[in-house]
């Protein structure tokens, strides 16, 4: 059976890939952009900030190249789709496949990098309050930004792109910010998370964007049994903060959720599983969760 | 007031000349495949001509994008699911089209003071919808929506109000109202307005004003030959 030691391992990491859950959800949900980047932006904000640690910078200063690193993949991501008129899809394939070849570049020698010794940042204390502390500031940060006038034009065009236009947001702008914003995090996610496992892989981005969009789903599926905030007695602003909270809240709860689903799949005895039926699982899952959605 | 000339769109505009001066209620008639969307489009932003110029108040805005526009003209759809956004409140759409033509910044989109000018301009719609600021404008009627998007037009005071076959989707009553409506709020504001339309009544009950599209041209331009225009 599993143990609480394995809950709580499964909770710091469902914590570190909420970041990832977050990105996810700003593309697939807010703009609407099917972007599949991530899988190549993951592994960059990863050895960017594996390459620096190695060679002695601060480890937050990795994690903040790593998120501009992120960053900057979404920016060509949106430059093929916005300015060279590329299919959505296309465009994050390409850029995924083409960050192959740079991170190898970053990477320099061998595939992978060891952290073992290095300073982490998980090295300032407990881990699991660590990953809290990261997404619990992104949550904050995104709240803010999403409850803005900038942030209500940057969820609008995932709704209702001629809506956006007839209303004065630059659409194709809105497009590239969101797709910086998101894989700056996936980026910082990558990042964090191979702070976090204290080693670094060229190929440790595949299926990042399907466990991202699981914890998006399942996150979906609890927030839709709690729609409190519409009976809260306080004010307009606040509560319209807490409704965009939980949202954002919801993702990360969501990889929790998965990581513990996944680890309790795992662990079980009876089932037979093993770690190398994780993608079954989590496909499984996905179908199970979505295809419910479909009947109501 | 708004002034096209020599327009060039495709195949369907083709030298398109026309002038609609401030304050004046324009119906635009034609066919269909006459070109009428794709001039609200032209004059909108959303498509750019091929050749001629576009003026709004003396500013030439023929190579300014359509969000370089929006301080300027402002659209009500034809479908009201396409002026509002579903999945967002009253309050969330409103501040949407209150922020047109302004810079979208960082600061809280929620204020008192925003919510007071909603519910103004709510209540001179007479549908309650004062009072459903949380609602989802998905959770409104069609109608009601419609009614909503007006709102949200007048919110900031652009110059041009494009109205592409508003009341399409609506019953006779409701469409009554909200011509009504709109009707009242331009001449108040004082704003130019172009409207497509198909009905006669609507025709003949404001100023019988019209435009007639043909061929991408302006075949007519005037008052009072509408009704006979229909008979033929």
């Amino acid at each position: 059976m599993i143990s609480f030691q394995e809950i709580i391992v499964a909770s710091e990491i469902g914590c570190i890939y909420g970041i990832l859950a977050l990105g996810i959800y700003l593309t697939f949900r807010t703009i609407d952009f099917p972007d599949l980047t991530c899988d190549g932006s993951f592994v960059t904000g990863a050895v960017v900030s594996a390459v620096l640690i190695k060679n002695g910078a601060n480890p937050f200063v990795g994690i903040l190249v790593a998120t501009v690193a992120g960053g900057l993949a979404g920016f060509c991501t949106g430059l093929l789709n916005v300015k060279l008129k590329i299919d959505a899809l296309l465009s994050g394939i390409i850029i995924a496949f083409m960050l192959y070849s740079v991170n190898l570049r970053i990477l320099g020698k061998s595939p992978n990098i060891s952290l073992v010794g290095e300073q982490t940042v998980f090295s300032f204390g407990n881990s699991l309050i660590i990953s809290v502390f990261f997404v619990g500031i992104l949550l904050l940060i995104l709240t803010y930004i999403m409850n803005s006038d900038f942030g209500l034009g940057l969820r609008s065009i995932g709704q209702n792109r001629k809506f956006a236009a007839a209303n004065g947001i630059n659409v194709n702008a809105m497009i590239f910010l969101g797709l910086i914003l998101s894989n700056a995090l996936i980026g910082m996610c990558g990042a964090v998370f191979t702070q976090y496992q204290g080693f670094c892989d060229v190929s440790q981005g595949v299926g990042c964007l399907v466990i991202g969009l699981a914890s998006v789903i399942i996150g979906e599926k609890l927030l839709d049994k709690i729609k409190f905030f519409n009976q809260l007695k306080c004010s307009i602003g606040l509560r319209n903060l807490i409704r965009i909270f939980s949202i954002f809240a919801c993702c990360v709860i969501g990889s929790i959720c998965y990581r513990i689903f996944i680890s309790l799949a795992i662990n079980s005895d009876m089932l037979g599983l093993k770690t190398q039926d994780m993608n079954f699982i989590t496909g499984l899952l996905i179908i199970f969760v979505m295809g419910r959605r479909k009947k109501c | 007031m708004l002034r096209m000339k020599n327009i060039y769109v495709r195949e369907v505009l083709v030298d398109l000349n026309l002038t609609v001066e401030k304050g004046e209620f324009l119906m635009v008639l034609g066919d269909n495949g006459a070109g009428k969307t794709t001039l609200f489009n032209t004059i909108s932003g959303a498509i750019q001509p091929f050749q001629g110029s576009i003026f709004v108040d003396y500013e030439d805005v023929t190579n300014k994008t359509q969000f370089q526009r929006a301080n300027l003209i402002a659209n009500v759809f034809q479908d009201p699911k396409v002026g509002t956004i579903s999945n967002m409140t009253l309050r969330e759409n409103m501040n949407l089209a209150y922020m047109r033509g302004r810079k979208r910044k960082l600061s809280t989109c929620c204020s008192e003071k925003r919510d007071e000018l909603f519910r103004e301009k709510l209540i001179e719609l007479d549908m309650g919808l004062e009072d459903r600021l949380d609602s989802y404008a998905g959770e409104l009627s069609g109608g009601q929506r419609q009614a909503l998007s007006i709102a949200m037009v007048f919110l900031t005071d652009s110059k041009i109000l494009l109205l592409d076959e508003i009341t399409a989707a609506l019953d006779r009553a409701n469409s009554e109202k909200i011509i009504n409506i709109v009707y009242e709020k331009s001449k108040q504001t004082c704003k130019t307005c172009l409207m497509i339309t198909h009905s006669p009544q609507i025709i003949e009950q404001f100023e019988n004003n019209v435009a007639i599209l043909e061929k991408g041209k302006i075949r007519k331009q005037g008052i009072g030959f509408a009704t006979g225009c229909f008979a033929s």
